[in-house]
């Protein structure tokens, strides 16, 4: 894979179409870092939200780089009429392709090391530039390693490279199109189950909840599953390998790894939340019957604390939907109660619920939810940011073309 | 021997493009393969050359069987068809990138290259894109890549193809010296009987896929009125 990966990676870098791509993907950058810094109308994201945004984009474009990339590596030698002197040599196929594989992952880390600089003004005030480099190094390069796979196994099959580029593009635009389904669709079991089976929601989720949640790294991990299963996949059929045991087992844990719950008489689906001040969280409680008798009468009622006696909470504010008459309740059944709330104080709260069965009050464990204030992007050094990445991209443009032989 | 082959077929499902196809080279032989256009030439060059696989039969190349192809990859170099050249790199970068691919080191690589940019006569131009070469310069670089390895047999398929008689000649010189300095076994695939009779020692005639006529020039040429009316009344006769 050496040989055949440093020449790939000399032409693409050194020939000066890498630099290109990163250029270009440097001033799409600079226009929306300066764009979220500095305009008002587009400056009402929370700063955390903007570092993810950026990382989304640079994840999005970076992948689709690598799959574009890849889908050019076997279809493109054909049509060119390279790819018979590569195959009489004796260097096996699958170092070949794994070369190929390497160069167009180039372009993904490429495009992240472009993004570095970004993110890092975006989210120093926050705290957030080296766990946003971290979780974007980490889920875009699954993500790019299984679309860059993917594209050098259309490229292998596909008849000219013009085929390979669409069919590539369209199963992108296919990947991406979850994330345009509107937020309702996104719930329940089966939108949960659509975004973690593919590999582009599954990512973005993952980083979203570290990045804008700020879940610790392992909290969603097994969101990650689908990029890596992916991954894996895709590059064993690249280059025709057998998968790899000890990689599978490892997802399987990470899918099967899923939270267990306890069964109180009320329960609630979540115990912390973190949130910002105008957001809004839901969760849900469970309501059981652990008797021997039917439940009737049944009420369960939304309640709201602040756990700062200098801070009032008018729960009328929080939920427009506080209090839920339930039906009667059979012995050994369970009835779930779904709750929208909106954050409208900041510090730290309770919310919990009470459930009156005969006019019997039971109440439920409070979920500790955490309101951080609003912090917006200080725009100062945006504009500088903004143009010295592309500057420096097209100077080391402008010397790679100056110093190729003509 | 440094081809044997015995009744090989290559077919594409119900297409036979090459029907039990056998003969034997030895080293330093120059054999022209002859047919026209769809007579199998390239299939024939390509099974040979380990990229296809035969449907039947069985050969070998440079003592090492069919089975093995990576180590008859080793020790052949191709020509193929209309073969494609990356326009961005030099003809030393493509030159020595092929001999990497061999398992050379840098340093053998860059001696590798430098030697064949000279012997093809490309060594003025050795730092220039190959986007910048003729077609004939771009010929005479993948006959230079064909020999990296110092291949005991090549495989040159259409070299000439395209190119003015001057261009031809040049091509026809690299071949000559192939055998005669290399002692290595050409097969040369050419629908262009003057060239034949100019290079070649041994003529094999594919027609329709099937092995038509295996000789010398002489041979064959006796057949007819010469090489040209022989080639014409054993491909129309098929």
């Amino acid at each position: 894979m050496g040989v055949v990966a440093e020449r790939e990676l000399r032409d693409l870098w050194l020939g000066g179409r890498g630099l290109l791509l990163a250029f270009a993907f440097s001033l799409l950058l600079s226009v929306l870092t300066y764009l979220a810094a500095s305009n008002e109308a587009l400056n009402f994201l929370e700063q955390r939200e903007t570092v993810n945004l950026v990382l989304q984009v640079a994840v999005g474009v970076g992948g689709l780089l690598a799959l574009l990339g890849a889908a050019d590596a076997i279809s493109g030698e054909r049509e060119r009429g390279t790819l018979e002197s590569l195959l009489v040599t004796p260097l096996p196929r699958a170092r070949l392709v794994g070369g190929k594989l390497v160069a167009a992952l180039s372009l993904w880390l490429g495009a992240f090391v472009v993004t570095v600089p970004y993110v890092w003004f975006l989210g120093r005030n926050v705290g957030a530039a080296g766990e946003t480099i971290g979780v974007g190094l980490v889920a875009g390069t699954l993500l790019a390693a299984a679309l860059a796979a993917f594209g050098i196994c259309v490229s292998a099959r596909a008849r000219s490279n013009r085929v390979s580029l669409s069919v590539c593009l369209f199963a992108l635009l296919a990947l991406f199109a979850p994330t345009q389904l509107p937020a309702g669709a996104q719930h329940g079991w089966f939108g949960e189950l659509l975004l973690r089976v593919n590999p582009v929601t599954a990512a973005e989720h993952y980083i979203g909840s570290v990045i804008v949640d700020q879940h610790g790294w392992t909290h969603d991990l097994s969101w990650l599953a689908s990029p890596l299963i992916a991954a894996v996949v895709f590059t064993a059929i690249a280059v025709a390998v057998v998968p790899r045991v000890l990689m599978l087992t490892l997802l399987l844990v990470l899918v099967l790894a899923a939270p267990a719950q306890a069964a109180p008489g009320v329960t609630m689906s979540r115990s912390h939340v973190a949130t910002k001040l105008g957001d809004e969280f839901a969760f849900t409680s469970v309501v059981t019957n652990r008797g021997p008798a039917p439940l009737t009468g049944l009420i369960a009622h939304l309640d709201i604390v602040s756990r700062d006696p200098s801070v009032y909470v008018d729960p009328e504010d929080w939920s427009d939907e506080r209090t839920r008459y339930l039906a009667p309740l059979a012995p050994g059944r369970s009835v779930t109660v779904p709750w929208k709330v909106k954050a409208v104080t900041s510090g730290r709260l309770d919310v919990y619920v009470v459930v009156l069965a005969g006019g019997r009050p039971t109440v439920g464990p409070a979920i500790d939810v955490r309101v951080a204030n609003r912090s917006t992007i200080d725009a100062g050094g945006a504009l500088q940011l903004a143009i010295a990445v592309p500057a420096l991209l097209g100077l080391a443009l402008v010397g790679v073309r100056a110093r190729r032989p003509r | 021997m440094t081809i044997e082959a015995h009744d090989v077929t290559k077919a594409y499902r119900t297409v036979v493009a090459v029907q039990d196809l056998s003969f034997a080279a030895e080293a330093g032989e120059v054999i022209g393969l002859l047919g026209p256009n769809g007579a199998g030439k390239t299939t024939a060059i390509r099974v040979l050359t380990t990229i296809l696989a035969p449907t039947a039969g069985s050969f070998s190349v440079a003592g090492i069987p069919h089975t093995r192809a990576a180590d008859i990859r080793a020790r052949i170099g191709a020509l193929p068809e209309s073969a494609g050249y990356p326009d961005q790199q030099t003809g030393d970068e493509y030159l020595r990138y092929h001999a990497r691919l061999y398992g050379q080191s840098r340093a053998a690589a860059r001696a590798t290259a430098a030697a064949l940019l000279r012997d093809v006569g490309l060594a003025d131009r050795r730092s220039s894109p190959i986007s910048t070469y003729s077609r004939g310069m771009r010929q005479r670089l993948g006959i230079a890549r064909a020999l990296v390895n110092d291949p005991a047999v090549v495989f040159l398929d259409e070299p000439t193809l395209g190119l003015d008689p001057a261009g031809q000649e040049q091509i026809l010189r690299v071949v000559d010296g192939m055998s005669r300095e290399r002692a290595a076994t050409v097969l040369l695939s050419t629908h262009l009987l003057a060239e034949v009779e100019k290079v070649c020692s041994r003529v094999l005639i594919l027609n329709r896929g099937r092995l038509v006529a295996d000789g010398t020039v002489a041979e064959i040429a006796g057949r007819g009125e010469g090489l040209s009316e022989a080639f014409l009344a054993l491909t129309e006769a098929g």
